[in-house]
């Protein structure tokens, strides 16, 4: 350990060096950025604490950026089918059923509501992992959100309606409310991160 | 229209910081040291800033020899006006509050 180098700082030069690595290709030149100016810090400042936010800041960036656009698509094909197809299925039997008149039209109407997530949210989730230059607009986008709230909020109230303890609803409340709604988070996710980079990119 | 959402309270503080001396260029440690922010917020904010187009940055050689070049930053006329307005919706909540 020399003098002009104490402990601190070289652990500190190798924890940059390591952030610089684990950061997304696009963001490396701002951990060279940050490794340089831990050489102009003043004696006496903490230089470790210094790296190591860095060094959380390139693995954020990491996640931020891996966790939305690099997973392979037959993965999240994979998700959104089996998030939205149960949906969906409900969606059609809910149809089927009131065509042929076992349940009235209101009835009919507010369960094919609650459950049009699911083939919207298949179809919405084709184009964005298919058609890898479209992006959905706002409206649609909202549009997703919302009836991915409704189906939620919809499917909640009538489990506790049942009176029925949670042991005996939670699975079929996963199934409709939950995984749609964790699909339709990613979509959204996924559509505003492609947005964002559309902008920058003009 | 681009929505632009609300500053947080540190990218505030880091837009004050820049606005203060706009012409000049300013360095990541001297930022960290006005702002009392820490490099791990710091650095994200300074990220979205010049994703946004409200902040510039270069290279610029080291005052004293033998060490290495710094990155330097300051707001662009985009950011500058980005601040401002942040700063004058500030106030006019600040206002409201006042007399709420």
């Amino acid at each position: 350990m020399s003098a002009q180098h104490p402990l601190s700082r070289q652990v500190a030069r190798a924890l940059l060096a390591h952030a610089a690595r684990v950061s997304p290709a696009g963001r490396r030149g701002w951990f060279v950025a940050m490794a340089s100016e831990l050489d102009h810090l003043p004696h006496g400042a903490s230089v470790l604490q210094w790296a190591l936010g860095c060094l959380l800041v390139a693995y954020t960036e990491r996640i931020m950026d891996r966790s939305l656009t690099h997973l392979p698509r037959w993965l999240l094909a994979t998700e959104m089918a089996v998030c939205l197809v149960p949906l969906t299925w409900l969606f059609v039997a809910v149809i089927m059923v009131t065509a042929q008149g076992h349940m009235t039209l209101v009835w009919g109407l507010k369960y094919a509501s609650a459950a049009l997530v699911g083939p919207l949210g298949l179809a919405l989730a084709a184009r964005i992992l298919f058609v890898r230059s479209r992006a959905l607009g706002r409206a649609a986008a909202t549009l997703l959100a919302l009836l991915a709230a409704w189906t939620f909020i919809a499917e909640l109230g009538q489990s506790l309606d049942t009176g029925l303890p949670v042991s005996t609803w939670w699975r079929d409340f996963v199934l409709i409310a939950v995984l749609p709604a964790v699909a339709v988070s990613h979509l959204l996710w996924i559509n505003a991160d492609r947005r964002a980079r559309a902008l920058r990119a003009h | 229209m681009r929505r632009i959402r609300r500053p947080s309270a540190h990218t505030l503080s880091l837009l004050e910081a820049l606005s203060q001396r706009p012409r000049a260029w300013q360095y990541g440690y001297e930022l960290s040291q006005i702002t009392q922010l820490k490099s791990g917020t710091l650095y994200p904010i300074l990220m979205r800033l010049s994703d946004r187009g409200f902040l510039e940055s270069r290279w610029q050689p080291a005052q004293q020899p033998g060490r290495p070049p710094r990155h330097v930053y300051r707001l662009t006329s985009s950011g500058a006006a980005f601040a401002r307005e942040a700063f004058a919706r500030q106030e006019g909540e600040a206002t409201r509050g006042e007399f709420a």
